[in-house]
C-alpha cells in the first residue's frame, strides 16, 4: 500500500500560512528565525486562542487547514513528532516551582506541558476518537511520526494527519549554543535556530505527490548507503532535485542532482524536516519552486530529497515522487 | 484477528524491588511500596512509590555513569534485565521502542534550582533535557541503532509495547524491545499536587472514600520477536501480546469523559484485534489510579464492555504508585507475571467499594489464560492491550 500527500500546511519564518508571494525572514535578536504568526481567527475562534501557547496555536492552525484542504472534517488518525513539545509551558511551570518554592501552584501550565498537548487539543477540537500519537525523538522525531503514519495507511487507515511543530525559547537557544549544535563542523557556518509547524494530510488513495521512503545513516556511511538506498528506491540523484538543511555535509558524494538551502525559510530545529517535506509537496504539485528561492534550478523534477545532515548528529533523508 | 507476537524477556524496577523475584514477593506478601519521600529533594511530604535506591547505587547496579538522570538509570536497570531474561546476546537488528514523559527533568530541576542561589546556568547541562537523549542513551548502552521515543503522557510505554506488535506485525522488525521508564520529579509531583489529584495518604484505587493517586517511579521492558525469529535463536517465549486497542477520548484535556468513550473503544478494539470476546478475559489490570473521575469511568468502561457480570479485575497502583509514562509496562510484566503464576495481586486499601462488581482484594489464585491491562492518559490517550499465554 503506497502513502500519498493529499495536502499540506505550514508556519516558519517565511508566511508560508497565508501568502503567495514571500519576503525572506527578519532576524531577531540573537540571530534567531522567528515563525510569523498568522492571523488564526480563520481556524481557532479568539477564546481558544487565549487559552493556547504559540505552539498549539501553530500546530492546531496547521493541522485544520491541511484537513481544509484535503476536504476531510475529521481525521481517521492523529500523529504528531516534536522534539521539545511546549517548551514556553514547561518552563513556566518550572519557574512558578522555584519562585514559589513549591507553593500553591496554578496547574495550568502544567496541563499544557505534556508532549501529546498538541496532538490531544487536536482531536479535542474535531472530536476524533482515533488513533493518537505523539513522538519525541530529538531530530528525528518528525521521521518516527512519519514512519508510523505510512504504516497507519499500509494497515488500511483511509487517512491520517501527520504534523511536527515545535517552538524556540530563549532558554532553548542557550543551551543549543551551548552545546555546539548551531555551529557547523569546520565551523565555517552558523546555523540560525528557528521554530515552526507544518502538518499533512496522509491518504491511500493516489493524489500527486506519493511519500516513498526515508533514510538515516552516519556520515560515515552516507556513500555507501546512498548508493544502496537509491537503486532500492531507483531513482537517479542527477535528476532528484533536493532540499537541504545543510548542503555543505553533501559535497562528498557525486552525481548529486541540484540542491537548495531551506534553512532560511525556518531556520534549523529538531522537526524542521517536515518544513523540508512542505516545500517538497509543494514543488511536487506546482512544478515551481516558492518565489524566494534565490537560485532556482531551471528544469522540472519529479523527485524530491529532503535532507538534514551533520547538525544535531545522522543524515537524514525523506524522498517524495509525483506521482 | 491478528498472529500473536512472543514476549521472550522482561525487566523490571519499582518501589516493590529491582528485579523479578523481589517484585513478586511484594506482590504476594501484598507488601506496598509506597512510603514517604526519601530520595526527591522535595518540601512536600507526600507518599510515593519511591525506588529505595541512590542515583549512584543504580548506576552500579546498571554500569551506567551516575550523572544522568534518574530516568535513565532506571531504564538501564530494567533494559538490562529484559535482555538477559530473553537470552538476547546480538542486537544489531533489534528496534527500541520506549515511552517517557519526564526523561531528564530531574537534571533541569537540579541546575534550575542553582539559579535561585545566584550562581550562573551552566547550559551546557541541560542536554539532558529531552525525551529522545533519555532513548538515545538507553538504546546505546544495549547496542541498539534504531529507536523510537513514545511521549503520550500516561499511556506512553502501553503503546510503546503497542508499536512494538506493529513493527513486527508490518515485518518492519523481527524483535522490538518495548516499555518505558519515568522517574520522579519535582515538575510533575508540583504538577499532580496543582491538580489536587494526589492523595495525602495511602490511594484506594475503587475504593468509595478514594482521594486521589500517588505517584511512583520505575521501568519496565519486554523483549517481542516474531514467531520465526524466536525459534531461529532457539529461545523460549513466556507469554504472547495477542492483541492492542486504542483510542482518544476527546473529551478534556485531563480528566476522562464520564461516558467513558474512549476507554471503551480501545477496550472493544483490543477484543477485535486479538480475536477473542470479552467473556475470554479472564482478569483485568485497570488504570486504576485511584482519582475520583478515572475510576468511576473506568468502571463505566467496563459495564459497557463486560455488562453486569463481575469481572476479576484489580489496580496495582496501590503497590507501586502512578508511575506515570512507565506505568504501562509495569504493569504489563505485574499482570503476565500473575498470569504465569496463577494469581491475581490485589487492589490494596479499599474498605469500602464503589461498587458491587469489587476488586480483588487479596491475593487470589486464579488460572487465567487471556488478560487485559488498561492505560490512560492526559490528552485523552487510552491504550488497551491483551496478552496471553505462547
Amino acid at each position: 500500500m503506497k502513502t500519498f500527500i493529499k495536502s499540506s500546511a505550514a508556519i516558519a519564518g517565511v508566511n508560508l500560512f497565508e501568502e503567495k508571494s514571500h519576503s525572506r525572514p527578519q532576524l531577531s535578536e540573537g540571530g534567531v528565525i522567528n515563525a510569523l504568526e498568522p492571523d488564526y481567527s480563520r481556524y481557532i475562534q479568539p477564546r481558544a486562542q487565549r487559552r493556547m501557547g504559540k505552539l498549539l496555536k501553530m500546530s492546531v492552525a496547521t493541522a485544520f487547514k491541511s484537513l481544509e484542504e484535503a476536504g476531510i472534517d475529521i481525521p481517521e488518525a492523529i500523529v504528531v513528532g516534536t522534539g521539545l513539545g511546549c517548551l514556553n509551558e514547561t518552563e513556566k511551570f518550572l519557574d512558578e516551582i522555584i519562585v514559589n518554592e513549591e507553593g500553591l501552584l496554578s496547574p495550568t501550565s502544567f496541563i499544557q506541558s505534556t508532549h501529546n498537548t498538541i496532538a490531544g487539543q487536536i482531536s479535542l477540537l474535531k472530536k476524533c476518537y482515533g488513533y493518537n500519537y505523539t513522538y519525541s525523538d530529538r531530530d528525528n522525531s518528525f521521521e518516527n511520526a512519519l514512519l508510523d503514519a505510512s504504516m497507519l495507511i499500509e494497515e488500511g487507515h483511509k487517512n491520517v494527519l501527520l504534523g511536527a511543530a515545535d517552538e524556540i525559547t530563549e532558554m532553548a537557544l542557550n543551551v543549543m549554543t551551548a552545546n555546539g549544535c548551531l555551529l557547523s563542523k569546520t565551523g565555517d557556518k552558523i546555523f540560525r535556530q528557528g521554530e515552526g509547524a507544518a502538518f499533512f494530510t496522509l491518504v491511500g488513495e493516489m493524489t500527486d505527490v506519493e511519500f516513498k521512503a526515508t533514510l538515516k545513516c552516519n556520515d560515515g556511511q552516507l556513500k555507501e548507503s546512498m548508493s544502496s538506498w537509491t537503486e532500492d528506491q531507483n531513482i537517479d540523484l542527477k535528476n532528484t532535485l533536493c532540499y537541504s538543511l545543510n548542503p555543505g555535509s553533501l559535497s562528498n558524494i557525486e552525481g548529486w542532482g541540484p540542491t537548495v538551502d531551506f534553512s532560511f525559510i525556518a531556520g534549523i530545529y529538531f522537526t524542521a524536516m517536515a518544513i523540508g517535506m512542505y516545500l517538497g509537496h509543494d514543488y511536487l504539485t506546482s512544478q515551481k519552486h516558492i518565489d524566494i528561492i534565490e537560485e532556482k534550478p531551471s528544469r522540472n523534477f519529479k523527485s524530491v530529497l529532503i535532507h538534514n545532515g551533520g547538525i544535531f548528529g545522522d543524515h537524514s533523508f525523506i524522498l517524495l515522487c509525483r506521482s | 484477528m491478528s498472529q500473536p507476537v512472543y514476549i521472550s524477556g522482561m525487566g523490571i524496577i519499582s518501589a516493590l524491588g529491582d528485579d523479578w523475584s523481589l517484585t513478586h514477593q511484594a506482590l504476594v506478601h501484598e507488601k506496598s511500596g509506597i512510603k514517604v519521600l526519601n530520595h526527591l529533594p522535595t518540601n512536600h511530604q507526600f507518599l510515593a512509590g519511591e525506588v529505595h535506591k541512590s542515583n549512584a547505587e543504580l548506576a552500579q547496579l546498571c554500569g551506567q555513569k551516575d550523572h544522568y538522570s534518574r530516568t535513565i538509570l532506571l531504564g538501564a536497570v530494567a533494559l538490562k534485565q529484559a535482555l538477559v531474561d530473553a537470552g538476547l546476546e546480538n542486537t544489531k537488528d533489534v528496534m527500541f521502542v520506549n515511552g517517557t514523559t519526564v526523561a531528564g527533568m530531574d537534571i533541569s530541576e537540579t541546575l534550575l534550582r542553582k539559579r535561585q542561589d545566584d550562581q550562573p546556568l551552566d547550559f551546557s547541562k541541560f542536554y539532558q533535557h529531552d525525551c529522545g537523549f533519555c532513548t538515545d542513551q538507553l538504546a546505546r548502552s544495549i547496542g541498539v541503532k534504531r529507536a523510537m521515543t513514545i511521549s503520550t503522557a500516561c499511556s506512553s510505554s502501553a503503546n510503546a509495547i503497542m508499536t512494538g506488535m506493529r513493527l513486527i506485525e508490518s515485518k518492519k522488525a523481527e524483535c522490538v524491545i518495548v516499555g518505558g521508564t519515568d522517574a520522579l520529579s519535582i515538575f510533575t509531583l508540583n504538577g499532580f499536587n496543582a491538580l489536587k489529584i494526589l492523595d495525602p495518604e495511602w490511594c484506594k484505587p475503587f475504593d468509595t472514600n478514594r482521594k486521589g493517586l500517588n505517584l511512583g517511579e520505575g521501568a519496565a521492558y519486554l523483549v517481542l520477536e516474531s514467531k520465526s525469529h524466536l525459534e531461529s535463536r532457539g529461545a523460549k517465549a513466556k507469554a504472547t501480546v495477542l492483541g492492542y486497542g486504542h483510542a482518544n477520548d476527546a473529551y478534556h484535556q485531563t480528566a476522562s469523559s464520564p461516558e467513558a468513550t474512549g476507554a471503551t473503544l480501545a477496550m472493544n478494539r483490543a477484543l477485535n484485534k486479538a480475536g477473542v470476546s470479552a467473556d475470554d478475559i479472564d482478569y483485568v489490570n485497570a488504570h486504576g489510579t485511584g482519582t475520583n473521575n478515572n475510576d468511576s469511568s473506568e468502571l463505566t468502561a467496563f459495564l459497557n464492555v463486560f455488562g453486569t457480570k463481575n469481572k476479576a479485575y484489580s489496580s496495582t497502583k496501590a503497590y507501586t504508585g502512578h508511575t506515570l509514562g512507565a506505568a504501562g509496562a509495569i504493569e504489563a510484566v505485574i499482570s503476565i507475571m500473575g498470569m504465569i503464576n496463577g494469581e491475581v495481586y490485589p487492589s490494596l486499601n479499599i474498605s469500602e467499594p464503589m461498587d458491587e462488581r469489587q476488586p480483588i482484594q487479596s491475593v487470589t489464585s486464579l488460572k487465567q489464560s487471556t488478560i487485559m491491562s488498561n492505560s490512560f492518559g492526559f490528552g485523552g490517550n487510552c491504550t488497551t492491550l491483551i496478552f496471553g499465554h505462547p
